[in-house]
């Protein structure tokens, strides 16, 4: 993704002249910048659908949880944006789009002011992602994780984790070039860069902090735990959705006739994904759940997001339909592993954002199926493994042992919006099994 | 972080010294006796929870500042100037039978209904023993005397009648705990939360429930 590439062509010049005289006339009047105006109209608007995602992902996460938790999850989503952006502001948009002479991360932009307005505009859409790619966490560790050691790890996963890697594959928008962008590594809006960074992530801190109290029984046997609120996991699906036109339209860096492909791919591959699962749930003789068609449509979003610009619409088709199919797939192999991830990130961000990476190769319009680019795609994907998996894992690890990561069995038996809150989601049928506390 | 025995023995003690410094001795050992069991093990961070916990279940809400000055000060000190060392039996702060008063009016009963409610349900599914003998196996983590844990241990297996009162309400409290985790790994977490509700609902009929709620041992 090239923020600094301009493709102001004349139609969208009239058309920006029909539409925003205001903007086109500030654009006359103000500073020269590298980012034209419409190009900044379009990349706010879509700053603001993808932060939109946030109240997506609290609303399916929470809706995913027990009503005893509903509040804390919630709480988990809306801080660790605001923390997260304070920690992508100071350090990480400086290590992934700062200066990059060795291609292993930036070494400016840090903590940015007195920049053009064009780099304010890449940094609050960056910063979008960066937040996208944190929460992925949350809900895969919901339900026993401690707040404040939650939070901390959030810090550290936009300050460094998630950055190091994006320099990587997206550096630099300041001089320099990631190694991996060297290589013709394609990632266009982040089906690695975003979201199987925040699932490998979200791995990771489900091993460390092992599964929900009786999740699985003493023989190893699935307990399903079903979340509180069914209506509010679709309302959450349909909102990301709503968001990922941002996420993908917004990645063209400026306003561009090519959205109209772009975004044609993202809905198409949403709708193959949640139909993916259809089919191969019909196969397997498996009920078909919300919860499992809202995430396999999800799988389908995160995989096209790799090549959503650069494939026809009927290999978005094939994308996503795998992409649902691995969503399901994928958390059977998980929780027969004995992982617990509450809401199917790893599978839906982790797993669905591989093979979208591994697509956006193969479906690569003009040079199908080329084995030299699928290899690149091979690295890109491996490389994000083999950085963030080992770095969360590491990070978890010391977070358990130094501030504690798991929470107590008695604050799951009384649920963590009361334990690390104070407060409940639901006062009215929780009140029976609500500890007196302070009341 | 592990912590060696002789660290251990001395924040002991210095907890002890700054719980002293506010309340009376039987408070300090209660509350020592949540330090043990549920924070010794944790990080120097984990101060803040515990003092959260004290203040609240010791009505020092409004002294929570001069408290923590207290158990800050107290753990830096040297051994020489800590208050002597409470001593073993002590270990677990469950009041001894001379502070068995402390147990509020109606808390044995309340207790023995959830724990009942509980039970009953786990008898349906007919994974009681399996309850049972978990929770036998995890009553030394609440710290309780050793001849105290017997008397808990024979009231579990139904040779004796009546918890003793000396169990206070630190011990009744971990006690329905060390239930209901037991019964989310018999039944799963989903049927013990129910089972839970269920107990909690019978047991607010209850005439003591008006004077101890059952929510206070939850």
């Amino acid at each position: 993704m090239t923020l600094h590439r301009s493709r102001f062509t004349p139609l969208m010049l009239i058309t920006a002249l029909c539409l925003f005289p205001a903007v086109t006339q500030a654009a006359e009047s103000g500073p020269p910048d590298w980012l034209p105006a419409l190009d900044t109209v379009w990349l706010a608007v879509a700053a603001a659908l993808v932060f939109f995602m946030q109240a997506g992902f609290a609303l399916l996460e929470s809706g995913m949880s027990r009503a005893k938790n509903a509040v804390n999850v919630v709480m988990k989503n809306y801080v660790d944006v605001c923390l997260g952006s304070l920690a992508f502001w100071l350090v990480g948009y400086g290590l992934m789009f700062g200066f990059n002479p060795t291609g292993w991360f930036g070494q400016s932009h840090f903590a940015l002011i007195g920049a053009e307005n064009g780099d304010y505009m890449a940094l609050l859409f960056q910063t979008m992602f960066a937040a996208t790619a944190v929460t992925i966490a949350s809900g895969a560790m919901a339900e026993r994780t401690r707040y404040q050691a939650y939070l901390l790890g959030a810090v550290l996963i936009t300050a460094i984790i998630y950055p190091v890697y994006g320099s990587w594959a997206w550096g630099s928008a300041h001089g320099g070039e990631g190694w991996l962008a060297s290589l013709g590594f394609i990632d266009f809006a982040g089906s690695t860069v975003v979201h199987s960074i925040g699932g490998w992530v979200a791995l990771a801190g489900v091993i460390v902090l092992g599964p929900r109290l009786g999740r699985f029984g003493p023989n190893g046997e699935r307990r399903p735990i079903h979340g509180h609120n069914l209506t509010q996991v679709a309302l959450g699906g349909f909102i990301l959705w709503v968001g990922w036109f941002g996420f993908n339209g917004g990645s063209t860096g400026g306003a561009d006739v090519s959205i109209g492909l772009i975004n044609l791919n993202t809905h198409l591959s949403a709708a193959a994904g949640a139909a993916g699962a259809l089919i191969l749930l019909a196969i397997l003789r498996q009920p078909v759940l919300l919860t499992t068609t809202v995430n396999a449509s999800i799988g389908g979003l995160v995989g096209i997001t790799a090549g959503a610009a650069t494939m026809d619409p009927h290999f978005a088709v094939v994308t996503g339909l795998v992409s649902g199919m691995i969503v399901v797939a994928g958390t059977r192999l998980l929780e027969s592993l004995g992982l617990d991830d509450v809401v199917g990130a790893v599978s839906a961000h982790g797993l669905a954002g591989a093979w979208g990476t591994l697509a956006a190769g193969l479906f690569l319009a003009g040079d199908l199926f080329n084995p030299m680019q699928v290899a690149v795609q091979m690295i890109g994907i491996l490389a994000g493994f083999l950085w963030a998996f080992p770095m969360a894992l590491l990070m978890y690890f010391l977070i358990d042992r130094t501030v504690g990561l798991r929470a107590s069995t008695l604050d799951e038996q009384r649920g963590l919006d009361f334990s690390e809150h104070y407060e409940i989601g639901y006062p009215e049928f929780q009140a029976d099994v609500l500890h007196k506390g302070k009341g | 972080m592990a912590v060696d025995s002789r660290e251990l023995r001395r924040r002991r003690r210095a907890i002890f010294t700054g719980l002293c410094s506010l309340m009376d001795e039987a408070a300090a050992r209660e509350g020592l006796g949540l330090w043990e069991r549920e924070f010794s093990d944790k990080p120097v961070y984990a101060l803040h929870d515990f003092l959260a916990r004290i203040c609240r279940q010791a009505g020092l809400e409004a002294r929570r500042g001069e408290l923590h000055r207290a158990l800050v000060r107290a753990l830096s000190l040297d051994e020489a100037d800590l208050a002597p060392d409470p001593g073993p039996s002590d270990r677990g702060a469950v009041p001894a039978a001379s502070a068995s008063p402390s147990l509020p009016p109606g808390a044995l009963t309340v207790f023995e209904s959830l724990y009942g409610g509980l039970m009953e349900g786990l008898v349906q599914r007919q994974v009681e023993t399996g309850v049972r003998v978990r929770v036998m196996q995890r009553l030394v983590g609440l710290g309780l005397p050793a001849g105290l844990r017997g008397q808990v241990t024979d009231w579990i297996t139904g040779e004796a009648a009546h918890l003793p009162q000396a169990v206070g309400l630190e011990g009744l409290r971990g006690l329905l705990h060390l239930t209901y985790v037991a019964a989310c790994e018999e039944v799963g977490p989903v049927s013990a939360d129910r089972l839970l509700a269920e107990a909690v609902r019978v047991t607010e009929k209850l005439g003591e429930a008006e004077v101890f709620s059952p929510r206070a041992l939850l």
